[in-house]
């Protein structure tokens, strides 16, 4: 039986993705049907990777990161700078900080490829088996340097590290940040999921044969592989009780594994039915106390069918559904993130997004996905992601002022 | 405050292919020979995916399913958490290099198992295991880290947890830049309750950073300094020797994850 998570209050919370940058964009982005797709593009270095497919790609990117940051500069972490300023995220951390002393605040990042883009790059600088001596592996390559600069900016001293399950990343985070506080090791936590564009990821993902050549087409019949997209998402989580105005809680949370092939998800979706029982039993819930859930919806062939088999078991027809990823591409280690704030924005805002580019709803999917936006009032959601490696992560969130659960 | 007792332990390491080598090495009764060990067995993968595995994978479940055998638990019912301050760099290196080149047909295998938690996902095949799983990196406090959240996992739930470390080498220019020597692989099955009367109890405390405990064999202390999984050196000894011992761990560069060893 699922130990019952301690609710954390959410009380700063952030997204910046193609669609979108901040939470008052993306939530136009969603209500319009603008998406942030376009064709691939993409020219970190001087000469087009115009793969065919649509990518997710954040415009304004160029400049360096300032002092005293410039030794972490690389995308990821320019990404992640740009958007934790937004929906006041970094002065709420930093309040925090001063709350609740420094050693109480803890930093848990999730992120995929991190400074990859940089190490490409020096790589293509090489000279005789050397990299370039700008090149910071530590501040930039390597998975924590994320972690690290977070630290750095918002002055927090607890315990800082990252979480890299390719897909899940963005998710798991909040998982990692409920057993920090349950156990004692710190009062409040900021959770990040930050990924961004590089030439191993678009190509890699272009060897494996999972890109769309059209925007993506979650739970379409004739959906046809993902659209990449970078994001950088962020959420402030503190203890109730030291935050008793915060609008929303996380209630709980979910993990499992599938435990039957590295890239390709269990047929049936047990793992990810697995997550999302986890998370409502967390969260001391049942399926019918959930408004609305939104998917994983990569627009793989075999993600929508197992993820929509095991909506299905868990949540029959009559919970709505719907895979923001036509807004936002795939954003990898960033996506749990991005999609815990969207799930968070229908909490808020009382709308529901649909599923973009979703024309002709796949039967064999069975689960009971939106393909327009609704205007309705929701207490709870669930956030699906499950990543490489058959990790499944499912997060439910809750208005503070409804009961979390029996 | 955590708490947890060390139901079982897996090492690899350069000439120490497996735990009994080790705690003989440790405990002065053999001398360390640092033969390049034959391959990792990693047994419980399924050939198909004992093909495709990298060495960080190999290494991972070789040390996973010699603690979880010490530990006589049920694999398939564990979590488990991995650490690596990068866990296939083999792999980022290969590709780097490709790119560079202006090649971009990726190996599309290559490209899946990059991802930090593919050593993780193998495991659980492996072991069958639906279990939660998570793949955590801290730099060289990678194996601290994981320490924590599996102590974490194991005093909330009540349940015993699988705690797998493993870092090797970057090869080419990469490595220059980060110099990690030998290929190490460190699992320790963490649970509540002691099983055996010698089953060791950790404490663990998170706080203000100390000098890191070193080690007085001058061979293993440059071990511990030269690979992230060997940082776990001091209390792998400790374990080997039987004996009781206050271990400071780096975390990051302003803290500390102090872990106390006690038998009996």
């Amino acid at each position: 039986m699922k130990r019952r998570s301690i609710p954390l209050a959410v009380t700063a919370h952030t997204a910046t993705a193609a669609a979108g940058a901040g939470r008052g964009a993306l939530l136009q982005a969603l209500r319009d049907g603008r998406s942030g797709l376009r064709p691939c593009r993409f020219a970190p270095f001087g000469e087009v990777h115009a793969v065919d497919t649509w990518t997710g790609d954040i415009d304004g990117l160029e400049a360096p990161l300032p002092e005293p940051w410039q030794a972490f500069d690389c995308r990821n972490n320019r990404l992640a700078y740009a958007a934790i300023r937004r929906d006041g995220v970094l002065d709420a951390a930093r309040a925090a900080v001063d709350r609740h002393g420094a050693w109480r605040v803890a930093v848990v990042a999730g992120t995929s490829t991190s400074g990859l883009l940089e190490a490409e790059g020096a790589y293509r600088r090489a000279v005789d088996g050397r990299l370039p001596q700008s090149f910071r592996y530590d501040k930039t390559l390597n998975v924590q340097s994320l972690a690290e600069l977070l630290a750095a900016l918002t002055g927090a001293r607890g315990p800082a590290y990252a979480v890299s399950t390719a897909c899940s990343s963005g998710s798991k985070v909040f998982a990692a940040a409920e057993r920090l506080v349950a156990g004692g090791l710190a009062d409040a936590v900021l959770v990040a999921g930050v990924d961004s564009q590089c030439l191993t990821t678009l190509h890699g993902f272009r060897s494996l044969e999972l890109l769309s050549p059209r925007p993506c087409r979650p739970f379409d019949r004739d959906r046809d592989g993902i659209s990449l997209g970078e994001g950088a998402g962020f959420a402030l989580l503190e203890r109730r009780e030291a935050a008793p105005g915060a609008a929303i809680v996380l209630a709980g949370s979910g993990e499992s594994s599938d435990a039957h092939h590295m890239s390709a998800p269990h047929p049936e979706g047990l793992g990810a039915e697995l997550a999302m029982r986890d998370a409502l039993d967390a969260a001391g819930l049942e399926p019918g106390d959930i408004g609305y859930v939104n998917l994983h919806g990569t627009a793989s062939r075999a993600n929508d069918l197992a993820e929509g088999l095991a909506v299905h078991r868990v949540f029959g027809d009559a919970v709505p559904s719907s895979s923001t990823k036509g807004w936002t591409g795939h954003a990898l280690g960033a996506a749990g993130m991005l999609e815990a704030v969207i799930a968070m924005l229908a909490l808020e805002h009382d709308f529901l997004p649909g599923t973009l580019n979703l024309a002709d709803p796949d039967p064999a999917c069975r689960a009971r996905v939106l393909t327009e936006g609704v205007e309705r009032r929701v207490d709870r959601v669930l956030s699906n992601s499950f990543g490489f490696g058959g990790t499944n992560s499912s997060l439910v969130f809750a208005r503070a002022d409804v009961a979390a659960g029996r | 405050m955590m708490r947890c007792h060390v139901t079982g332990v897996g090492l690899w390491g350069p000439g120490l292919p497996g735990w009994p080598a080790a705690v003989e090495m440790l405990r002065g009764q053999a001398p360390w020979v640092h033969a390049d060990a034959a391959r990792p067995a990693a047994a419980a993968l399924p050939p198909a995916e004992r093909r495709r595995a990298t060495q960080a994978t190999r290494v991972a479940v070789t040390v996973a399913g010699e603690a979880i055998a010490a530990a006589g638990a049920d694999p398939s019912s564990m979590p488990s958490v991995f650490a690596s301050s990068a866990s296939n760099p083999d792999i980022i290196d290969e590709m780097c290099a490709m790119l560079a080149t202006g090649r971009h047909d990726l190996s599309p295998t290559r490209f899946h198992n990059s991802v930090h938690n593919s050593p993780a996902g193998y495991l659980g095949i492996a072991v069958g295991s639906r279990q939660p799983s998570t793949s955590l990196g801290a730099f060289d406090s990678s194996a601290a880290a994981a320490l924590l959240d599996a102590a974490l996992q194991v005093s909330l739930d009540g349940r015993p947890v699988t705690l797998v470390s493993c870092d090797l080498p970057y090869p080419g220019p990469l490595g220059t830049v980060r110099p990690v020597l030998g290929t190490w692989g460190v699992a320790l099955v963490l649970d509540g309750a002691a099983h055996a009367p010698d089953d060791a109890r950790l404490t663990l405390r998170y706080g203000a950073h100390r000098p890191a405990t070193t080690l007085d064999d001058a061979r293993l202390e440059q071990a511990r300094l030269d690979n992230p999984t060997a940082r776990l050196l001091p209390i792998l000894r400790a374990l080997a020797c039987r004996e009781d011992a206050d271990v400071d761990l780096d975390f990051g560069p302003q803290a500390t994850l102090t872990v106390t060893v006690r038998h009996g």
